[in-house]
């Protein structure tokens, strides 16, 4: 039966507001283009309705408004011990983009962020420029799809054009590649890979989960066949490709369901050209968890008794042993174990 | 729950008809007319905490403070949660400023759609910016609705035409009151105090602004009888509009318990009788400290989502003879043993 229930709700992006700074930016001008029927209406500052007290993070997802703004003060920040820095020293992220336009109950957005909503920030110059300051002292790692999913927003915004044009212009200068960027993505849009060239320097990362743990926790996304074709035309085309089993959900029959999902991948993805792959099982910040608890009092995903761990709730050691070390001593019959990134190894 | 709140007699009256609301005589500081149903749920909060649905309109008086007062004393009686709305019906002036009506339009290639500034025009407010201090406010448009959409000024008084001199004086006193590239905007007395006193008690989701254009803020008096034909004529709309914010938010409530999957469907039951049933007998055959049974509700609270059958588990406990515990010791290791069994 069909439910009525969405009907009450106004579309996405239904709202934009817009900082009264950035209504002349060429960016916010061809954002507001995709929208020609959205209320806009003009805000001081991003936060002003961004950070207000008393917001429903899941009700707003249901009629998200876009917030466009400038990012200020800290541009870039360094890789959280949560993340995987995949042997790079120098290990950054950034968010362009704040929320995603998925709805997967387990992500530490639902934690972090007081709203349902999404800001884009449209100053990437600035962002540009300090990624060029830090080229001139080292080589950067840059994550920039971790605080939302880039490549499905990909059509509002264009960033990842942009940040490839950026890449490409920095591997010309440098005359090395000392910009390494990585976006990550549950997107399983094939027209980006026959819109784009393969641009050494960026690394295309898919999260895969088992289908099951799709139809479950994450709502919204493409199913895992979808992302499986995707991940497959973009490696026929060259592109550089990560396959992220990261984060591992538990559910009762994991190891069938985890086994299967590595079944199709194997089937349709030649594992060979596939560049690296990460393995790590669920885990997140105590701040946040207690947040993503109360929002989603009836998801078990968030509900599962994680082990208090300085401050970072994870699986016991037992069972993350367990799940980490099926996919592992999987993967290896398809892989060089080197390519193998296992988020845990790396924080110890 | 749907709080109304409006300013004056005239502006209520519409809704007192159309809902049949009844005046509720315990209340001497301000008017307060109640739904059959709003008057059940009241005297059933208190005795059982059992919410339901039903209008509560109070009648301010106008002007900032009390209007803000009237939303703090409904929402302290009631304590309203997550299903409730609060609604600030009432007629404004509309201002357009002539100097910049033609930009309004087109700017820059940006598209803006034109409010439609005539007496009578019904609006849902987005932005709300109380005069004298500046500040703007932001409730949620979360839900479908037929309105226009404009941003409002809170002022304390009512809004007079002065001389242009006077009038550029006090514009460039108060910079934030009219957004230069903003022509168009209502102008009220309640608005801004209502949302500041609604944000105790609700989310900015939860509180809705509609206002009905009755003069053009040029100091014109409006009657009584003027407000109310102005309010009445757009009744079928904001009707509509309250009978959808109800299902919504019945819809929500429903969906809380009711999810897709038969596990959901039965979950608030089955937590109920799980809290009970480890408040009253599991804690204590454990031997739990406060930590422990923290623990403890935790994985019966994943049990219960995930759909394991844990009372299963317990049964066998008790069978073996794992449970009672006789200490604190006995009961750690119980429990430690019970995790594992139950994951």
């Amino acid at each position: 039966m069909k439910s009525l229930r969405k009907d009450y709700y106004n579309p996405f992006f239904s709202h934009i507001y817009v900082e009264k700074e950035v209504l002349d930016h060429p960016r916010t001008k061809r954002i507001l283009d995709r929208f020609p029927k959205a209320e806009i209406i003009l805000i001081d500052h991003y936060k002003d309705v961004f950070c207000r007290r008393g917001q429903n993070f899941i009700l707003q997802q249901r009629a998200r408004s876009l917030i466009l703004g400038a990012k200020q003060g800290n541009l870039i920040y360094k890789g959280a011990p949560v993340c995987q820095s995949f042997g790079n020293e120098h290990f950054y992220y950034t968010s362009c983009v704040m929320n995603c336009i998925y709805d997967c109950e387990y992500c530490y957005l639902k934690g972090m962020y007081p709203s349902g909503n999404m800001v884009v920030f449209v100053n990437l110059e600035d962002l540009f420029d300090v990624v060029r300051e830090r080229l001139k002292e080292h080589a950067v790692y840059l994550c920039i799809s971790y605080d939302t999913d880039l490549l499905a927003m990909e059509h509002t915004t264009g960033y990842v054009k942009e940040w490839i044009a950026f890449a490409e212009e920095q591997r010309k200068l440098q005359d090395q590649e000392s910009l390494k960027i990585e976006i990550r993505t549950k997107s399983a849009d094939s027209s980006f890979w026959q819109r784009h060239s393969p641009s050494p320097g960026i690394i295309y990362a898919i999260t895969l989960s088992p289908q099951t743990v799709i139809d479950a926790w994450e709502h919204q996304t493409p199913s895992l066949h979808q992302r499986i074709a995707s991940a497959r035309e973009a490696i026929q085309r060259g592109f550089a490709l990560r396959l992220c089993f990261d984060p591992m959900i538990y559910c009762k029959d994991w190891e069938t369901q985890y086994g299967e999902m590595l079944r199709q991948v194997s089937a349709g993805i030649d594992m060979k050209k596939v560049e690296d792959v990460s393995v790590g099982t669920f885990r997140v910040s105590q701040d946040y968890l207690k947040k993503m608890r109360k929002n989603q009092p009836d998801s078990a995903v968030v509900q599962f008794p994680y082990i208090n761990d300085g401050g970072v709730y994870h699986y016991s050691d037992e069972l993350t042993g367990r799940m980490e070390g099926f996919l592992v001593d999987r993967l290896k019959r398809e892989i060089p174990e080197e390519k193998i990134f296992l988020w845990e190894k790396e924080s110890q | 729950m749907i709080y109304l709140i409006t300013a004056t007699y005239a502006e209520a009256h519409p809704f007192i008809a159309r809902f049949q609301l009844k005046k509720d005589s315990s209340h001497t500081r301000f008017q307060v007319f109640q739904d059959r149903e709003a008057d059940t749920n009241r005297k059933e909060i208190c005795q059982t905490g059992i919410r339901r649905t039903g209008i509560s309109l109070v009648i301010s008086g106008p002007g900032p403070i009390p209007a803000a007062v009237a939303v703090s004393s409904i929402c302290t009686e009631y304590g309203p949660g997550q299903g409730d709305f609060l609604l600030n019906v009432g007629i404004c002036a509309g201002i357009r400023e002539q100097a910049h009506a033609e930009n309004t339009l087109l700017r820059d290639g940006i598209r803006r759609q034109e409010a439609p500034c005539q007496i009578g025009n019904l609006f849902l407010c987005n932005k709300i910016t109380e005069q004298a201090t500046g500040r703007t406010f932001y409730p949620d448009i979360l839900y479908r609705h037929r309105f226009l959409e404009a941003r409002i000024v809170t002022g304390s008084g009512i809004r007079q035409r002065l001389p242009h001199s006077a009038s550029q004086l006090i514009e460039q006193r108060l910079p934030r009151i009219k957004a230069e590239e903003e022509d168009f905007y209502l102008y009220d007395m309640e608005a801004a105090a209502v949302y500041q006193a609604g944000a105790y008690f609700l989310g900015p989701h939860q509180m809705s602004f509609l206002k009905v254009i009755s003069d053009e803020g040029d100091g014109r008096d409006v009657t009584p009888s003027e407000a109310e034909r102005l309010i009445d004529r757009n009744m079928d709309a904001i009707t509509e509009y309250i009978s959808d914010l109800q299902n919504a938010a019945h819809e929500e409530q429903s969906a809380d318990i009711l999810q897709d999957d038969d596990i959901r469907k039965q979950y608030q039951t089955p937590m109920c009788s799980a809290d009970q049933l480890i408040d009253e007998r599991l804690c204590l055959d454990l031997h739990c400290s406060r930590a422990m049974s923290e623990a403890l509700r935790q994985y019966i609270r994943y049990c219960v989502l995930a759909g394991i059958d844990y009372a299963a588990v317990l049964e066998n406990f008790y069978r073996e003879g794992k449970l009672p515990c006789k200490d604190k010791r006995e009961g750690k290791q119980c429990f430690e043993e019970l995790k594992k069994r139950l994951l």
